[in-house]
């Protein structure tokens, strides 16, 4: 008979987080943790304390996006597990897979509205995919287990454990060499795909006069950007993306005409309106992309391809839903190029090209330091392997523009949630997953605040994120829509802003403030030669709007272009004939 | 103008995990809409399983994505419609 060992709660959970690799935790303790934090200090992970829970849970959201590994934080109860929810209905709107570990009071106090007495597995609910609570320690290892799994399985996403503080401080009698029983879970690609819905869509891409693909954040989940981008090259079927999919094509790919939606490239809005046939590959037609539903992609049948069954004509009516991991859909699904319509698909990416050329976005003017000229200047500094995190805003969406050529998992940006203060805590979790790599968090004003707490926490975990603040001393976007859609009645968007060089320098954080080109490109090449992080604060000119757009309620058809004196004549020669679109 | 669609009563039969959150996440799909249920029958099958059959009220297009919604849900097995 085996040894029997025993051993608390505390380190029981703790050992099996480290069993199933778990490597970086981001957390902040409080009473109903107590006991897990009185074994943390001797566990193999790493803890970043980071100053508000908030942060945590972005962090580890930034984690997961770039490793494709769940995430994981760790809070107290009640007040400490609600400051989590935010960044938990994140990675539920992004699919992101993540894990939230929460303190809770002690078993027999709960609904006695005890101190710090929240129901978290309720008020998580409607934005997890599972929320567990560890009533006992035998169940643990299942448990957690189980809540790895569920986090990275089929659509990934974020996962509950809420553990009340008996149960961490209980102890368990174990067989000696448990430990051999617990293993990181198998995550099976799905393949379910209804052989009839392969045959219509075949029959569909084949027939085709004018196919687009639409690729979305579902190639970088499921780890397919090499397939996707053999498959565009095998099929001869352009490409645009979302602003998820931004990294799956390189920005040079002939075959790639950037991304769609309200502040998309006009020639991809157009791309979808006069589509034939759509083959949508992990996306799940956001109403920033559709608009009015009756109004899009008019002439189109959709093929949809996911790994989730619950999008099959939830938005959009498909013809045929392939119900499918896509790295074996790209694996499976046979070429469709043939020589009757190898011309056809040639005829419509020329199209195609003519339209990008015609349409490009507007060239950065160096004679003023707008956030367009930021982030051009910035782009050519950058090496080809840069992290780039935004907030939300208009610098996202300008970012989301004029930052070509990103790798796979290097764009990180709250999409469907959309939510401010995202982007600074999502770098720190980058970082913290790629401590050799350049990882920018690129901010708007406004939404820094929400985060800038966090600044200490790069010191002390030397964390050596650059932080870009591009301060219109406005809510840019929604000044934005003040202006266009509420007669220029700018209310509550004005922002007296701090000093962010001496909050970042009160926080041990070198930084500098700039107002124009020359300066700007000057203290990029400061912030990347100096070791830690750095504070860099772009003054840019206050009233500027993100276009193309397209207005509320309107279709992709309507897109809002620049009008003429917006844009620059010299920009029409600068273009390349061919497919360069940022100058 | 958008076309008035009918209410139809709704009935689906869901097979599920029995877990503590199944019921909660049922219903949230239909309380999140501002809506009601008609009626709720759950009843555990085996050590692991349970049947849910619930009835409502919406318009046929309100009630399919309610459906796909329905998907989603981690502890669904399999569901069908009884209407």
């Amino acid at each position: 008979m085996a040894n029997k060992v025993k051993l608390k709660g505390a380190r029981y959970i703790i050992r099996i987080l480290e069993l199933l690799e778990f490597k970086d935790i981001f957390a902040y303790p409080g009473g109903a943790i107590l006991p897990i934090y009185d074994e943390i200090p001797y566990s193999k992970m790493r803890h970043i304390l980071v100053r508000h829970e908030q942060a945590a849970a972005f962090a580890a959201e930034g984690y997961a996006r770039v490793t494709g590994k769940p995430g994981i934080c760790l809070s107290t109860s009640g007040p400490g597990a609600t400051n989590l929810v935010t960044g938990i209905a994140d990675a539920w709107a992004d699919s992101v897979p993540m894990i939230a570990l929460t303190g809770q009071v002690m078993t027999h106090l709960i609904g006695t509205d005890a101190f710090q007495e929240t129901d978290m597995t309720g008020i998580s609910l409607p934005i997890t995919k599972k929320a567990f609570i560890i009533k006992h320690l035998k169940d643990a290892v299942k448990i957690l287990t189980e809540a790895y799994r569920i986090s990275m399985s089929g659509r990934p996403g974020p996962v509950v454990v809420d553990i009340p503080r008996d149960v961490q401080g209980a102890e368990i009698e174990l067989e000696e060499g448990w430990e051999k029983f617990v293993h990181v879970p198998t995550i099976e690609r799905l393949a379910k795909a209804d052989k009839t819905e392969v045959e219509k869509a075949i029959e569909l891409l084949t027939n085709a006069q004018k196919p687009l693909i639409i690729a979305g954040h579902g190639n970088l989940l499921s780890d397919s950007w090499k397939e996707i981008r053999e498959f565009v090259k095998k099929e001869q079927i352009p490409a645009i993306s979302t602003i998820l999919g931004i990294g799956v094509f390189d920005s040079s790919d002939p075959m790639y005409f950037s991304w769609l939606g309200m502040h998309g490239m006009k020639y991809a809005n157009d791309a979808v309106q006069e589509a034939d046939v759509i083959i949508a590959l992990g996306i799940r037609f956001d109403d920033r992309i559709t608009f009015k539903l009756d109004k899009f992609a008019p002439k189109a049948k959709v093929i949809h391809v996911d790994i989730d069954k619950s999008e099959n004509s939830k938005n959009v009516r498909t013809n045929a839903f392939i119900h499918s991991d896509l790295k074996v859909f790209y694996q499976t699904f046979p070429s469709t190029l043939n020589e009757s319509n190898k011309q056809v698909r040639a005829n419509w990416l020329n199209h195609l090209n003519t339209q990008r050329a015609k349409y490009p976005i507007k060239p950065a003017k160096n004679e003023k330091f707008d956030m367009i000229t930021a982030l051009c200047t910035l782009r050519k500094n950058l090496p080809e392997d840069v992290i780039i995190t935004t907030d939300v805003g208009q610098h996202q969406m300008w970012t989301s523009q004029y930052m070509t050529n990103i790798k796979p998992n290097h764009f990180l940006t709250s999409a469907g949630l959309g939510a401010m203060g995202f982007g600074f805590p999502a770098a720190l979790g980058a970082q913290t997953a790629w401590q050799n790599k350049e990882v920018w968090s690129i901010n708007g004003d406004g939404g820094f605040q929400m985060n800038s707490q966090e600044l200490i926490t790069l010191v002390q975990d030397n964390l050596p994120v650059k932080i870009l603040i591009l301060d219109n001393q406005y809510l840019g976007m929604v000044r934005q829509w003040q202006e266009q859609f509420y007669a220029k009645n700018y209310s509550g968007v004005d922002l007296k802003n701090p000093d962010f060089v001496k909050l970042a320098e009160a926080n041990h954080i070198k930084a500098v403030a700039v107002d124009n080109v020359e300066d700007f490109e000057l203290a990029i090449k400061q912030a990347q030669q100096h070791k830690g992080p750095f504070l860099l604060h772009a003054k840019v000119l206050k009233e500027e709007n993100v276009l193309p757009m397209v207005a509320p309620g309107t279709s992709l058809s309507e897109t809002i272009y620049y009008s003429e004196l917006d844009f620059d004549p010299r920009a029409e020669e600068k273009v390349s004939k061919s497919k360069v679109e940022v100058l | 103008m958008s076309e008035v669609q009918e209410l139809v009563l709704n009935k689906w039969e869901l097979l599920c995990w029995h877990t503590p959150e199944t019921i909660d996440r049922i219903m949230l799909n239909i309380r999140k809409r501002g809506m009601m249920l008609e009626s709720l029958d759950y009843k555990k099958i085996d050590a692991e399983r349970a049947i849910c059959v619930i009835t409502f009220e919406d318009t046929w297009t309100s009630a399919n994505r309610i459906f796909s919604n329905m998907q989603r849900i981690e502890d669904l097995i399999e569901i069908k419609r009884l209407d």
